[in-house]
């Protein structure tokens, strides 16, 4: 540990590598947005309840700003930023948009990472219900569009995987 | 940055987590997976001077059923256990699981640290006194066992002291023959945190049930067991009179708070539609 409570640490986010020292208060939110630049991840409530801040934590949905950046301590991280490259939506994204499945879009990166999550489950021989896609995104909060073009994108997208993957 | 500024050790072994633990107990708060304290800190609710992180130390990452119970490390998330085909066979935690949370703060957190949080209307705690087990605690004075049944004090204040780490708690198997049902009430659906949780277990022999347990918390209530009484007179019938009268004296005896979301009166309604849901559904499973 240095001085002033900061702390050295080293977290590879979307494939690359990065090291500094963080004050031991900052979230890993904070550190995405203000340190490295990644604002693609929102902060809403700063507190756990409504998920615009879900990042991949090692391929899991995680709250950054539920998580300490020192935490993250020498972890694989994937933003919103990492899941396509820039001006070339994702499938996600992509179904997302053609449900109407947001309005202001704040949300939005929050659930791509759900999804993607849930498409992950998928790939590993999981077949979710309709209740567990529902289950599964009441994760994330949305205030203008509602949930049911979410939903639609979601389950398109999960009968989309499982008819590819048995290809 | 919204929580007051603190020091952030990351503990590398049990050892080091008790020595650090021990030497500013008052100030020092122990951090897992962080979904029930990082709140608590944002809102500086809780000011600590120094947070301990236990999520590197390999030994407290250790999940495996034996034949007789389960023994889930502090490190544990909440995600890895409900993935887990070991905890199948203990019923009302596999059905409690998926219903903590949601999925993104059951992929951080821990069923070790929902105990330490002690939210009395917390699923993992009324499983834990219904299936019954223990608390592992460890500080440099030793380490000490205790029963599931003398760990929740109050809501939010358990056995553990300031300079113990809870190091791994054990669930009792369920026997041969145990049949248990889970259930909780929330104002927006799964991911809320409930009003109450609810569980049941009983051993279905012949034709009538021995051995009920009922277990509810919530807000005002730390998660507490039936009084004997009161489910033995269910070993003899699980009639609609019988599971009236056992869910109507024991809710009299829960002490429910209200808040913002409904009375305590409310509350105390609830657990008796609850319990006596649970005990027909139990009902059902007679031949």
């Amino acid at each position: 540990m240095t001085d002033a409570g900061c702390v050295a640490i080293e977290v590879r986010v979307n494939g690359r590598t990065f090291r500094g020292d963080v004050p031991a208060r900052m979230s890993l939110a904070d550190f995405l947005r203000d340190r490295l630049g990644l604002t693609g991840t929102h902060i809403g409530c700063g507190e756990g309840m409504c998920g615009t801040c879900n990042v991949f934590l090692e391929s899991r949905s995680t709250r950054a700003c539920l998580m300490l950046a020192v935490q993250a301590n020498d972890a694989d991280i994937v933003t919103i930023e990492g899941l396509s490259p820039p001006g070339h939506p994702s499938k996600v994204q992509e179904c997302l948009v053609r449900h109407h499945a947001l309005q202001c879009g704040f949300c939005t990166p929050g659930f791509v990472v759900l999804v993607e999550e849930l498409l992950a489950e998928v790939d590993m021989g999981k077949r979710p219900t309709t209740n567990q896609i529902r289950e599964h995104l009441n994760s994330s909060l949305c205030r203008c569009t509602g949930y049911a073009p979410i939903i639609a994108a979601a389950e398109e997208l999960v009968a989309d995987r499982i008819a590819e993957n048995r290809r | 940055m919204r929580p007051a500024p603190f020091d952030y050790l990351a503990a590398a072994t049990v050892d080091e987590a008790c020595t650090e633990l021990g030497r500013d107990p008052d100030g020092t708060r122990v951090l897992a997976g962080g979904q029930s304290l990082v709140p608590l800190l944002v809102r500086r609710q809780e000011r600590p001077r120094r947070l301990i992180d236990i999520t590197k130390i390999g030994e407290l990452h250790g999940l495996y059923a034996t034949e007789r119970d389960l023994w889930v490390g502090a490190a544990v998330t909440q995600r890895t256990a409900e993935m887990s085909h070991d905890i199948n066979c203990f019923g009302v935690l596999a059905q409690a699981l998926p219903l903590v949370g949601k999925v993104t703060t059951r992929n951080r957190g821990t069923i070790c640290g929902s105990l330490a949080y002690a939210n009395p209307a917390a699923e993992i705690g009324v499983c834990l006194v219904v299936l019954g087990g223990e608390v592992t605690a460890v500080s440099t004075r030793g380490v000490r066992q205790i029963s599931s049944d003398n760990f929740f004090l109050a809501p939010r204040r358990t056995a553990l002291n300031d300079d113990e780490l809870l190091h791994t708690v054990r669930f009792n198997r369920p026997g041969v023959g145990t049949i248990g049902y889970f259930d909780e009430v929330t104002i927006r659906g799964a991911g809320d945190t409930p009003l109450l949780s609810a569980a049941v277990t009983a051993r279905i022999s012949g034709d009538a049930t021995t051995q009920v347990r009922i277990g509810v918390g919530g807000a005002g209530q730390k998660p507490v067991l039936a009084a004997t009484e009161i489910t033995a007179t269910l070993a003899e019938s699980l009639d609609d009179a019988a599971v009236d009268h056992a869910s109507r004296a024991f809710a009299a005896e829960l002490g429910f708070t209200g808040d913002a979301h409904v009375s305590a009166d409310h509350r105390r309604r609830l657990a008796i539609r609850i319990v006596g849901r649970l005990l027909r559904r139990l009902r059902e499973d007679l031949p």
